[in-house]
């Protein structure tokens, strides 16, 4: 067996705190092969990126490590500044999460990439652009020549990310680092730059470290998996052997936890659909549009959208950025007219009731945020923030106030003690609780609720949507779901609606959407999601290129 | 955002200027002409309705008078447009002027040009300030008093033309030393033009002197003046000049300092004592007529009480504020008159304005005077008085245990007005300059009855029979001599009454650049402009 | 969503917390006690040596502004004995005498009540100012946040000075209040603009689409959610800010458009003395020290709280 390019052993971590030293990785080994791509998965607080950090010696100042990391038999711990310059870039490479971040914004990519190159290599300007334009073709940018003399902001950001990419392999490192590499695109930009991995996999000789906490990304991509908790490794092994046979109880809840599109009829019975009553939210041909600005035309972000749901009914809105899904939320809080059409909540249209039928219709909508922490006033407790909606709409006294307050703690599993507490001072999770708690206070019939679980770890994502399906049921109040994650979708939705652009590209059951997809978006979207099943995945894998391949 | 800081450039720049327009800092010279400061006169250039100093100075320069004096023993000469002033009976003047003297746009200076002046001059219905000074023809009343708003008269009886050179006044009674008051501006001429427009005049006089208005006055600016080449009193020895209006004596002497301001009478505060040093020669002193006091609102009941006034008299230290304030460059004030005119007596005010804090509490005790209540000082702005005013301030509160205000915030021009309507609310500064050479300028004029304001500059608004009929008897005396013997005994009833409090006697002190030369101070106060010389730098 | 704004908590939305930061903030954050932005804020200054150095200093003349009497020792500053004048500093006169016989440390004491009232009343009435203007352009954009704008600008282009000098020689009165409107008059403009970005920035947050989707009033969202989010930035401001009007102050009682004569004020004491600087420089050395260590101190404590407040700091 070749001797592995990179060979972790016992690498302690610590971080100073005010004036103690916190050791937050506590005495890792492994190793990278040539080669191969080993992922480094676990929830935030893992270790993950810290161990992937301290490789290029890219720790912030109050960190320092011990142990050893010989690269191809060089020790990079202790190794003078710049000793680690000259291995950061030519033999180890770091892929961003935001690709905005890590490429400067007023240099064309092609300057970057040739920057680069000249700095660690003799060539001469012209050279350097040759070889600039090859990496872009390496990574699939179509019109290569022409890309690379374009600034970051003119590139789509899956572009962005592959021109990232492309810098990153310049030198041919031996090790590139992911770290969290399609976390922050859309659904077919990821599945696109997935592809470019899996088919960059083939054509170079570096090892990927991948950093992740996606366990489909894992599936599609990773030979070996390290999976980590709290600065310690759990377990290690080949994909396989993690996936089909977890030996350790952490990795089987991981696994177990993470939400996937399974695909597969779902069992629970619908309710069937009752057009005799008002449907709790009954868009009708609506357009909303954002004002261009002067001499600019305005942008539509709803164009002719046509959307019912009846009361009790949960309908997933699902889409990629920039799809309108967002839009149409604010439209049903009144927070956004409508250029032309109809919006008409329980019966009441938005668009010419007064202002009294007004006030009485925002009583019966509540938005949770996707972000709940900034959805609260970071100067309030969290108490008065959940109190607000009753201060501003019922005549309750402080004290009838507080009941309900403490009422609402209980409903979301929220311990009383915290309602003194900042938002900042809360996990993710509690303060998603916060937003659902918020909006429930007026028993709202219609909640709208905007990528609950997007900015959430795993284990918590799964607590947050048990919750909310334990509260649909009991209040029965219909609800709006935009997310543009599938498999949090096939759970908790019982109609699905595809939007692309501000247009409705498909809506019907979850079963039937899903199953059974009629647009040719909508197979693309399905076809982009990775599944956390390596066999699975590698028959989804051959969809995915076919389809992907369609669209351009 | 460059447009923007262009903007701001200019505002700033403009406003600057602006700045320093009203501070009057004028940053170069005009060739030809030399440069006198002079603060913002209290009315427009009229000779009969100007008594204060700022727009005296510039009415000197454009009228000639009819006597003049010695420069050393002030004694009367014949120098001016009058060829002799004479009576036999010291109750009908009779005036002859000399043939030959024109105003500036050409037209003779006659004996109608005096007597219609003088009318003017007297009618109530104009309100001249100097209109005090006829008030001893015979007439007089007929143009003050008033019937539903017309006088009786426009025509004193007592002025009469016999010819074109010639003519006689009649007093109400006998005036010994009338031919010395002649003097003064407010006798002087007006020619023909001033009637039909006595406003525009007003900006730019048409006088007999020896400089001609070559420009308008501009409030705030000043005025230029060329040599009126037909003087009949010998040209002027430069070809122009020109005043400029500062507010601030500091800024006026900076200019000096620089080089930009030609000639400055009086010295700003800290200037006094080193000026000396710094400019040798082009350094003038002399003695000075000038009798700074502090004035009573006698028309506020608080100060209705003689003994307030004397007890606030005699809490000022004046010799100590000479010496700490003034570096001595002021002697105490110890009458109402000053050392340069006949008829000056040293001590003729006694222990009234000595220092004698016990005796001074003793008399505010017995007066009853509310302690509690602060008094306000009056003074003008800009002036330097700031400091000399803080400090009888200060002694009052030492030594009486009163607080006081200072109320320094007015310019002049507006100062006085406010005198002149029984606007002052406590003791102001005041100051008075002879315009002619004798004890009696320093009497009648101030204290009489009928030279209440807005006739006159009884800013007091003192009123006593026993002065005026003091005042009558010795402006009736057969000899001079014998008159400033009985205008001693009118100053005593003033010292008795106090209706001011007298501080301290000036020096006349004036700098000028190495621009000009021959300047002279008269004795007046002022500078004689036409025989400056202006050397033109090569 | 849009992801371009940076939340208040600086939670970034669109995905998990990307690796290593979120674990080191989670890390450092784990004795969190009761704070809240300015409980944080506290912590950080405290330690802090500048902004303590500038404190010490700030209070120590707030409280000789506040007990003059106390730190003069019960020395009347106008009990003044010309035959005392101009003398230099000695036992019985600790900064020596003035030109009227002044003790001069008793009055350089007394001078700070003058001085650090007009810097606060100037800065209470700037924020005043700034913060309803700034809060109505901000939040309600477009031809609102033109005209106010454009109005800004218009008093922009009027330099401070230059404008209360002309605000000064206008009004006769001359006292410390309106010295202070004066100075508020052509001082606001920076702080408005401040409070107009801060608000459009707390404006987008999500707490504030909350507020709306609840059908707050246009004034209780104005009042309980924008501004008491807006207002940390215009803070740091105005503590730097007070020390610049305390120096404005002082200009313009020395080119004698301020404050005259009896009044105390630092300013007064500089212009008076200026004129006898060769034979007593004492007569400045004095109030302009005290003068330049307050405006110093505010200034430094200005800046300690901007970087304490500054969301981005590391």
């Amino acid at each position: 067996m070749a001797a592995p390019v990179l060979q972790i052993r016992d690498l302690r971590v610590e971080f100073r705190q005010k004036k103690d030293w916190r050791e937050v990785v506590h005495g890792v080994s492994l190793d990278v092969g040539r080669g191969e791509v080993l992922a480094l998965v676990g929830e935030s607080g893992s270790g993950k990126s810290t161990i992937a950090m301290s490789i290029p010696g890219l720790l912030p100042r109050n960190g320092r490590n011990s142990g050893s990391i010989q690269l191809d038999g060089q020790e990079l711990i202790g190794a003078s500044p710049g000793t680690l310059r000259k291995i950061r870039g030519r033999q180890v490479a770091v892929i961003f999460q935001e690709p905005m971040r890590a490429l400067n914004p007023v240099y064309t990519i092609g300057w970057q990439i040739r920057e680069m190159l000249q700095a660690h290599q003799e060539l001469s300007k012209e050279q350097a652009r040759e070889r600039a334009v090859e990496l872009l073709k390496l990574v699939d940018i179509p019109e290569p020549e022409r890309r690379v003399d374009s600034y970051p902001h003119q590139l789509s950001g899956g572009q962005r990310q592959r021109a990232m990419i492309a810098q990153a392999l310049a030198l041919d490192p031996q090790v590139l680092i992911a770290d969290e590499p399609t976390t922050a695109l859309d659904v077919t930009v990821q599945g696109e730059i997935l592809e470019l991995l899996h088919d960059l996999k083939g054509r170079i000789d570096a090892s990927i470290l991948l950093i992740t906490h996606d366990m489909g990304v894992v599936a599609d991509l990773a030979d070996r998996i390290v999976v980590l908790k709290d600065g310690a490794i759990v377990e290690q092994g080949d994909a396989h052997q993690i996936f089909y046979d977890p030996q350790q109880p952490y990795t089987q809840s991981l696994l177990k936890a993470v939400l996937s599109l399974s695909l597969e009829p779902v069992a629970a019975e619908l309710p069937a659909p009752e057009p005799a009553e008002t449907p709790a939210f009954d868009l009708d041909h609506g357009v909303i549009e954002y004002p261009g600005g002067r001499g600019r035309k305005p942008f539509r972000a709803i164009d002719d959208v046509t959307l019912r749901l009846d009361a009790g009914q949960v309908m997933g809105l699902v889409g990629e950025s920039g799809s309108g899904k967002s839009t149409i939320g604010r439209a049903a809080v009144g927070l956004l007219p409508l250029a032309s059409g109809a919006l008409r909540i329980n019966g009441l249209d938005l668009v010419t009731a007064d202002a009294g039928q007004l006030r009485e219709a925002r009583r019966q909508v509540a938005m949770v945020f996707q972000d709940a922490g900034a959805s609260v006033n970071p100067r309030w407790p969290i108490g008065q923030a959940i109190a607000e909606p009753l201060q501003l709409h019922t005549d309750l006294d402080a004290a009838a106030r507080d009941a309900r307050v403490t009422e609402l703690l209980d409903r979301v599993q929220l311990s009383r003690n915290l309602r003194n507490r900042f938002p900042h001072q809360l996990s993710g999770g509690q303060r998603q609780r916060v937003g659902i708690a918020r909006a429930l206070a007026l028993q709202p019939s219609l909640l709208i609720v905007d990528e609950p679980t997007s900015a959430l770890d795993v284990s918590v994502q799964e607590k947050v949507l048990e919750l909310f399906a334990e509260l649909q049921e009991e209040f029965g109040f219909a609800c709006l779901f935009i997310t543009h994650d599938l498999a949090v979708v096939e759970h908790v939705a019982d109609r699905i609606a595809v939007l692309r652009h501000g247009k409705l590209v498909e809506t019907g059951t979850t079963a039937e959407v899903l199953m059974s997809p009629q647009d040719s978006y909508t197979r693309r979207l399905i076809a982009a999601v990775p599944v956390p099943d390596p066999r699975e995945q590698a028959q989804r894998r051959r969809q995915r290129r076919e389809l992907l391949g369609e669209a351009s | 955002m460059h447009r923007q800081r262009w903007v701001t450039a200019l505002v700033l720049a403009f406003g600057l200027a602006m700045l320093v327009g009203c501070s009057g800092s004028w940053a170069q010279t005009t060739p030809g002409v030399f440069t006198v400061y002079v603060g913002e006169p209290q009315n427009a250039l009229i000779p009969g309705n100007t008594n204060e100093s700022n727009g005296g100075e510039v009415i000197d320069a454009l009228f000639a008078p009819l006597v003049t004096f010695d420069d050393e023993t002030l004694d009367l000469t014949y120098d001016g447009v009058a060829a002799s002033v004479s009576s036999d009976d010291r109750l009908t003047w009779t005036i002859r002027l000399k043939p030959g003297w024109t105003f500036h746009d050409g037209t003779p200076v006659t004996a109608r040009s005096y007597v219609r002046a003088w009318n003017w001059n007297s009618l109530a219905t104009n309100g001249y300030v100097s209109s005090f000074f006829f008030a001893n023809i015979a007439g007089y009343s007929d143009l003050q008093s008033l019937t539903d708003g017309k006088p009786r008269g426009t025509e004193m009886s007592g002025l009469r033309v016999v010819d074109d050179l010639t003519f006689t006044v009649t007093l109400t009674s006998p005036f010994a030393i009338y031919p010395i008051t002649l003097g003064a501006r407010a006798f002087s001429p007006l020619p023909e033009a001033f009637y039909d427009d006595p406003t525009g005049f007003g900006r730019k006089p048409i006088g007999n002197g020896p400089f001609r208005a070559e420009t308008e006055w501009t409030r705030g600016r000043g005025i230029t003046l060329t040599r009126f080449d037909d003087f009949a009193g010998g040209a002027a020895k430069s070809p122009g000049m020109a005043f400029r209006v500062y507010t601030e004596q500091s800024t006026g002497y900076t200019d000096v300092l620089a080089g930009s301001l030609d000639i400055m009478v009086g010295l700003p505060e800290d200037a006094r004592g080193t000026a000396p040093a710094i400019f040798g020669e082009r350094y003038l002193t002399r003695a000075s007529s000038s009798l700074t006091s502090l004035a009573f609102p006698l028309y506020d009941p608080r100060f209705a009480d003689v003994r307030v006034r004397r007890a606030i008299s005699m809490a000022i230290n004046r010799d100590l504020l000479a010496d700490i304030i003034f570096d001595n460059s002021v002697t105490p004030a110890r009458g109402f008159a000053t050392p340069v005119v006949d008829g000056f007596r040293e001590d003729a005010c006694g222990p009234a304005c000595g220092f004698d804090p016990e005796a001074a509490n003793a008399l505010l005790d017995e007066a009853g005077f509310d302690r509690g209540e602060p008094i306000d000082l009056w003074f003008n702005a800009g002036s330097g008085h700031d400091q000399w005013m803080l400090a009888i301030g200060n002694m009052l509160r030492r030594n009486l245990g009163v607080d006081f205000r200072l109320r320094g915030h007015l310019q002049f021009a507006q100062f006085l007005p406010l005198q002149d309507s029984k606007g002052m609310t406590g003791p102001f500064r005041t100051a008075w300059s002879m315009v002619y050479p004798s004890i009696q300028y320093y009497l009648a004029p101030r204290f009489a009855a009928s030279a209440q304001p807005p006739n006159g500059s009884n800013s007091a608004f003192y009123a006593n029979p026993a002065f005026d009929a003091a005042v009558a008897k010795a402006d009736a005396a057969s000899s001079i001599a014998e008159a400033n013997r009985l205008y001693q005994a009118a100053e005593d009833v003033l010292v008795a009454d106090l209706p001011h409090a007298p501080v301290f006697v000036g020096v006349i002190q004036a700098v000028h650049t190495q621009r000009v030369s021959g300047v002279r101070l008269t004795p007046f106060g002022g500078v004689d402009y036409a025989s400056v010389e202006l050397l033109e730098v090569e | 969503m849009s992801d371009e704004l940076p939340t208040p908590t600086g939670v970034r939305p669109g995905g998990p917390d990307s690796g290593a930061e979120h674990e080191l903030l989670d890390l450092v954050e784990e004795n969190i006690e009761q704070a809240t932005l300015w409980g944080e804020a506290w912590k950080t200054l405290r330690r802090n040596p500048m902004f303590l150095i500038g404190g010490v200093i700030a209070v120590l003349m707030t409280l000789i502004a506040v007990f003059p009497s106390l730190f003069a020792g019960g020395v009347d500053p106008r009990d003044c004995d010309l035959t005392d004048a101009r003398q230099w500093p000695s036992a019985a006169h600790w900064f020596g005498t003035d030109l009227q016989g002044c003790d001069y440390y008793a009055n350089v004491i007394h001078g700070a009540r003058i001085s650090l009232s007009i810097g606060l009343l100037s800065v209470v009435g700037t924020m005043v100012l700034a913060v309803i203007l700034g809060t109505l352009a901000g939040y309600f954009g477009g031809l609102t946040d033109s005209l106010l704008s454009r109005f800004t600008d218009i008093f922009y282009g009027v330099p401070l000075l230059l404008g209360a000098m002309i605000l000064l020689t206008v009004t006769e009165e001359r006292s410390v209040f309106t010295v202070s409107l004066a100075l508020s008059i052509f001082g606001w403009m920076t702080a408005m603009r401040l409070v107009r970005s801060s608000v459009i920035t707390v404006k987008n947050a999500d707490f504030v689409a909350a507020a709306q989707a609840l059908a707050a009033t246009t004034r209780q969202i104005l009042t309980r959610h924008i501004m008491p989010n807006a207002i940390s930035p215009v803070v740091s401001f105005m503590t730097i800010a007070m020390g610049g009007f305390i120096a404005s102050e002082a200009t313009l009682t020395f080119l004698g458009i301020g404050l005259q004569a009896p009044e105390i004020s630092w300013g007064l004491q500089i212009n008076v003395g200026q004129s006898r600087f060769s034979s007593a420089p004492y007569l400045v050395f004095f109030p302009a020290l005290f003068l330049s260590l307050t405006v110093m101190a505010f200034m430094l404590m200005g800046d300690a709280l901007r970087d304490a407040l500054d969301p981005d700091r590391n």
